[in-house]
């Protein structure tokens, strides 16, 4: 075998084992990159659209005034489509004189695919009842087994953003695949 | 010189030298030399490609390690890289002010991490206290690191803020915060927040404008902490060492 044809064997062959091996290694990665990200965590941006409510009891203990089992439905748009859908949410709400909050409650997403259900959500609403935040993780049913939703809600303005119909709710967050 | 052309020298000098040799003779002198010659030619042959087989196989096994260990890295990153950039269609989101405003018209999701590197308190001023607070603070700087999911909006977050903390633990946050990096940065100049009355959790939300090379962009950022249960520290002061950011970018028009 002379020298140029034993490089070429070498490079030839070197070249296709570190491929192969190289396409084994990463298969599982390159695959799973739709969606854009590396580890499998998806962001999505999004917007609920309030369309009802029924309202909670009250009771006022001190300096608070205690809202409890509140309900509103909602409309869900997002960039992502396993978000989209319906929400139904149960709500509490503890009220301070400055109209500052803490609120918690359950919630779940319908779409014809599967749910998210969140046991329990948490909040919190600002002084005078301007910013109010949640932060809410789902477990997936139906095609969404397996994942899990993480939102956080921005409402500008609350009282009038919880006020059906409204559209002024943020929502950003991501759905990530469970090991 | 290979066997071929070895036994074609071999038939000119037959043919050369025919008249003079003796043929049979030449033929018993020479027969026993030419297998053994071919067997040698074998076993270098065989040596040779073994060789190239296992240095090949050495070779490839080195370079496939390597990119499983790089790969292995990328995978361990607390966040990660969106590599298309492309704004998600459908949908739609609002703004901090209410506006609606279309997903198809070019929000980008983004999310990541951030981690507390510094609090500065030089400057810190303990204003007078409003009746609805027990503590306030004022002008206090935390440093973060962020690590998006967009590599425009990695770098290091400037966040000066105003901690106003009630009774229960609970705490409304105001401030103004700076992120930069080496192609811009982005200033939002009303960052708002509050702390649940628990003390455990944060939340927040701001809007920033680009500049540098963001020009032309705007980005809004929600902000979620939570801390371990039975931590000694205040929950307010300062917010959480870490946090889940979240948010997205679209034009500034």
């Amino acid at each position: 075998m002379s020298g140029a044809k034993t490089t070429y064997v070498l490079i030839t062959a070197f070249l296709l084992l570190a491929g192969a091996l190289a396409w084994a290694g990463c298969g599982d990665q390159a695959s799973s990159t739709e969606g854009a990200v590396l580890s499998g965590l998806e962001p999505f941006v999004g917007n609920a659209m309030y369309t009802g409510a029924q309202e909670p009891t009250e009771t006022v203990v001190g300096d608070v005034t205690q809202y409890r089992d509140g309900k509103l439905t909602a409309t869900v748009e997002a960039s992502d489509p396993r978000v989209s859908g319906t929400i139904e949410v149960t709500f509490n709400l503890d009220l301070r004189s400055d109209q500052s909050a803490t609120l918690w409650g359950s919630s779940v997403i319908t779409n014809d695919k599967g749910s998210w259900v969140c046991d329990r959500w948490t909040g919190a609403v600002s002084s005078g009842y301007v910013d109010q935040y949640i932060f809410n993780q789902a477990q997936g049913t139906g095609e969404y087994e397996g994942y899990t939703l993480r939102v956080l809600e921005h409402m500008y303005d609350a009282y009038e953003a919880m006020e059906p119909p409204s559209s002024r709710s943020a929502w950003t967050g991501w759905i990530e695949k469970m090991e | 010189m290979n066997e071929r052309e070895t036994d074609m020298l071999l038939s000119d000098l037959f043919k050369r030298n025919a008249p003079y040799v003796d043929e049979a003779a030449l033929c018993e002198r020479i027969d026993d030399r030419l297998p053994r010659r071919r067997r040698r030619r074998r076993r270098a042959r065989t040596a040779r490609t073994v060789a190239v087989v296992f240095a090949s196989i050495v070779l490839a096994g080195g370079v496939a390690y390597g990119a499983y260990e790089t790969v292995t890295y990328l995978q361990g990153r607390p966040a990660l890289v969106i590599t298309d950039s492309i704004p998600p269609a459908g949908g739609t989101a609002t703004s901090g002010t209410g506006a609606a405003t279309s997903v198809a018209a070019g929000l980008v999701p983004v999310m990541g991490t951030a981690t507390l590197e510094q609090v500065k308190n030089e400057g810190v001023t303990s204003p007078a206290i409003d009746i609805n607070y027990t503590t306030q603070i004022s002008g206090r700087v935390l440093v973060y690191e962020l690590d998006m999911s967009q590599s425009g909006i990695s770098g290091t977050l400037e966040i000066t803020a105003d901690f106003g903390v009630r009774a229960d633990g609970s705490a409304e946050i105001q401030g103004s915060w700076v992120l930069s990096n080496d192609q811009g940065t982005w200033k939002c100049a009303s960052w708002e927040g509050v702390v649940t009355a628990d003390g455990l959790e944060q939340f927040s939300f701001g809007e920033a404008l680009g500049f540098g090379g963001y020009d032309g962009l705007r980005l809004y950022l929600l902000w979620h902490s939570t801390q371990v249960s039975g931590s000694t520290t205040p929950a307010a002061v300062p917010p959480a060492t870490s946090g889940s950011i979240t948010g997205w970018i679209q034009s500034a028009d």
